[in-house]
């Protein structure tokens, strides 16, 4: 996880995430999202985010979650629309505890930094590792 | 990675496109002193900009390079015993700018044995007077041309991403446009629909702006294969000239990107399979060099990208035979082929004819990855072939990948979107046209249509979204969209047909799998994605063998849209003809004039066994004894159930601007017509 003085502090599976806040764009609730048959689990689907089209992540299926059930309640859940070196991906979390600097992130509970790339590649949503198809 | 560094590895490699092209120019005639200039230009060019990247071994390289090149230009040294160094050279700095590209930096490769080379060869042209490099001009290049000039001022460098984003806004902007318009009745106030015409206006200036934005030269693609060929023909042993033609053709740069594997793909084939042997060439009086041409030529709306060679071309009867032996044709199917037709097959998923597999083309011809590929990008590959005289292969190409026409369809509760290139006709069956049109054929379902029967296939079946059902047993009409995927035609069947439209195809972020049945994604006019269907992603295995339905050379020519609007001629009686939109037809009756009762323009007629609503086009129908003459019906079900417009004739399928100026019918007011509202 890069050096960030400010966290960007979500919860999921029970665990709270750190993610750097400079890497979050947008928290969005209620989008539409596309399904895409016959992808990975973690890819939930597309959706138009600000006339992009992003990829909706699902990472439940990391390691550190593998024992998360759905989310309490299976209330809606919200998206964090992040960037990273391969463009922007949004996140599905369980809730948001919002921008925390890294004192306030660590007194609330264990926090756990995300690396953000591996954990989109190890879900398979981002596979390319090269330009061009 | 910086702004510095990117712009940095766009510039590097167009010199090293252009170093690339002076050394193979210079190995063929070493004597050319323009080709010895612009090399050394390129290369002092790199080095400068290696230098303010701080790539030191980069630098390291092309200034040893260049060295070397200042001896060439002296005369010191011959040019044909450098080009080999120099090339080396030229993959190591790109093999660099490949690590520079992957981790930012430029790694820790070990170039040593090379400038080793590099200097070797430079000393052995300074022993006869001065260092090469001090023998160059200070801050200037070889021959007193200004050839570092700085970059115009009216130019800038731009991120291809952020055109993409303009892209994507200007589609907004034509969508939110449209829906706008949608809210104020027309002609209601005459400042609002003038204020709607220059917003549209300025829409489609904005659009088409960002679409020259995004063209590059087809230039930038041939660059890599003087060596591509050069390297190859010697590894066949064959003897091969390249001719590069219509550099300057511009095309969409995202497209530029995506048929770079294709077109390799088609320039490996012409050489390793199309151009014979030196001998044998001779022996069957040709020249012992053969040629391949690279040619780009704009064709109506459509940027075309052939690959031509002078070799063996292609026997029809032996890609019958192998595709029979593979087993993807029934032997009714193969007799009843064209040479045409049978050149066709090649792009059939697991067809090879190559007699051996080579390393350089791997397995055979992998013409259905290059069909594949291309219509990704809502393109089409035709393929001719003289046996003894060569064979070309084109690829016809939108000339912006930004827009494309689409049938959108609905499957399984969610929306789709197939490209119109690819579909050939679209019906609307009633339950009972749908129990009498469609059988079975092993455990296939098939559907008769115009004489030629297609394998169906249920679309939310194939992505997983439903289970399997008999589509025949239903109460409401059966929807199918005949499409044409390579050397197969096949029918999917949806649960509805939205629309046609004109979408936007967007790339994902990050581009995440998207699986093998789908090509891209595009976002709707309400703001949702939809999914663009491969529909060479979802062919059936054994289309071909299992309905035997290839369309006759002529139908699939005439039926298949080539995007920008396919229309159906018509003739309308007095010698009249008019156009009607093919996405608007369901299908085409023949009625005969014993079957239908007219009143004035409107009255009804027995089609498919029910009698439906007609409207009588212009003086269709009109016979010298005052009966009605034998029609065809193009029927369109579109809200209120079918009607149909009568026509005299059905003349062809073509494109909007091909048509000859015939009147475009308004098929909406035309079946509110017929039904009378």
């Amino acid at each position: 996880m890069e050096q960030d003085e400010h966290h960007f502090v979500f919860t999921l599976g029970g665990r709270r995430f750190g993610l750097p806040a400079s890497r979050v764009e947008e928290v969005i609730e209620g989008a539409a999202v596309t399904p895409v048959p016959g992808a990975p689990a973690a890819l939930r689907g597309l959706l138009n985010h600000r006339g992009r089209i992003v990829a909706c992540t699902d990472l439940r299926g990391l390691p550190e979650l593998h024992e998360a059930g759905p989310p309490p309640g299976g209330g809606p859940r919200v998206g964090i629309v992040a960037t990273t070196a391969r463009g922007s991906v949004c996140v599905e979390a369980d809730g948001v505890e919002g921008v925390l600097d890294a004192v306030e992130a660590g007194r609330a509970g264990p926090l756990l930094p995300l690396d953000l790339e591996g954990a989109v590649e190890a879900a398979g949503i981002f596979v390319e590792t090269s330009r061009g198809s | 990675m910086d702004d510095l560094v990117r712009d940095f590895l766009a510039e590097a490699d167009e010199l090293l496109a252009e170093l690339e092209r002076d050394l193979l120019l210079l190995e063929r005639d070493p004597a050319n002193r323009e080709g010895i200039a612009s090399a050394f230009r390129a290369l002092h060019t790199l080095k400068g900009s290696c230098g303010i990247v701080g790539f030191a071994r980069l630098e390291a390289l092309a200034h040893a390079g260049e060295d070397l090149l200042a001896a060439v230009r002296d005369g010191s040294v011959a040019a044909r015993e450098t080009t080999g160094a120099l090339l080396a050279l030229l993959d190591a700095v790109r093999g660099g700018l490949g690590v520079v590209r992957a981790s930012g930096g430029e790694g820790d490769a070990d170039h040593a044995r090379l400038l080793d080379l590099l200097a070797r060869l430079a000393r052995a042209g300074a022993r006869g007077g001065a260092p090469a490099s001090e023998s160059v001009p200070p801050g200037g290049p070889p021959g007193g041309a200004s050839a570092i000039s700085p970059p115009p001022e009216s130019r800038l460098r731009v991120d291809v991403r952020a055109v993409d984003r303009m892209a994507g806004y200007g589609a907004d902007l034509v969508k939110s446009s449209r829906r706008a318009r949608g809210t104020v009745p027309p002609g209601g106030n005459p400042a609002t629909d003038s204020a709607f015409r220059d917003l549209d206006a300025a829409v489609r200036g904005i659009n088409a702006e960002i679409g020259r934005l995004r063209l590059g030269r087809v230039g930038r693609l041939w660059s890599a294969f003087p060596r591509v060929v050069r390297d190859l023909a010697a590894q066949c042993g064959k003897e091969v000239r390249l001719v590069l033609e219509g550099a300057e053709t511009g095309l969409d740069r995202v497209l530029l990107e995506r048929i770079k594997d294709p077109l390799t793909h088609l320039v490996r084939n012409a050489v390793d399979h199309g151009i014979e042997t030196p001998e044998f060439r001779r022996e069957h009086g040709k020249y012992s060099e053969g040629t391949v041409t690279l040619r780009a030529f704009h064709s109506e709306d459509r940027v075309c990208i052939e690959v031509a060679d002078d070799g063996a071309g292609i026997d029809p009867d032996r890609l019958k035979k192998k595709a029979l032996d593979l087993g993807l044709i029934l032997p009714e199917v193969a007799s009843g082929l064209s040479g045409q037709d049978a050149l066709r097959l090649v792009f059939l998923p697991g067809f090879s004819t190559a007699a051996k597999v080579t390393s350089l083309s791997g397995r055979g011809v992998g013409m259905d990855v290059v069909m594949s590929a291309v219509q990704r990008v809502g393109g089409d590959v035709e393929i001719e072939s003289v046996r003894g005289a060569g064979t070309t292969v084109r690829m016809r190409l939108p000339a912006a990948i930004a827009t494309m026409r689409a049938l959108v369809v609905t499957a399984a509760g969610a929306r789709y979107v197939l490209p119109e290139s690819a579909v050939v006709r679209v019906l609307r069956l009633s339950p009972a046209d749908a129990r009498a049109a469609i059988g079975t054929r092993g455990s296939a379902r098939v559907i008769e249509n115009r004489g030629h029967a297609f394998l169906l296939l249920r679309l939310g079946l194939v992505l997983g979204c439903e289970g399997e059902r008999d589509f025949r047993e239903t109460d409401g009409p059966v929807h199918v969209v005949l499409v044409r995927s390579g050397g197969a035609s096949f029918g999917i069947v949806v649960d509805e047909v939205v629309d046609g439209e004109e979408i936007v195809m967007q790339p994902v972020e990050g581009r995440p799998p998207l699986g093998p049945c789908f090509s891209g994604a595009t976002i709707m006019s309400d703001g949702a994605v939809a999914l663009i269907v491969d529909v060479n992603g979802i062919a059936p295995p054994g289309a071909e063998s299992a309905a035997g339905g290839t369309l006759p050379r002529g139908d699939a020519e005439g039926d298949a849209p080539g995007g920008g609007g396919r229309v159906i001629l018509v003739e309308i009686g007095g010698g009249r003809r008019a156009v009607v939109p093919l996405l608007s037809v369901d299908r085409i009756a023949r009625c005969r004039g014993s079957d239908v009762t007219r009143t004035g323009a409107t009255g009804t007629g027995l089609v498919g066994g029910g009698r439906i609503p007609l409207v009588f086009v212009g003086r269709s129908g009109a016979s010298d004894a005052g009966t009605v003459a034998d029609l065809d019906v193009l029927v369109c079900g579109s809200g209120g159930g079918d009607v149909g417009l009568a026509v005299d004739r059905v003349l062809d399928v073509v494109d909007r601007g091909s048509a000859g100026g015939g009147e475009l019918l308004e098929v909406a007011a035309l079946a509110a017509r017929a039904r009378g509202t």
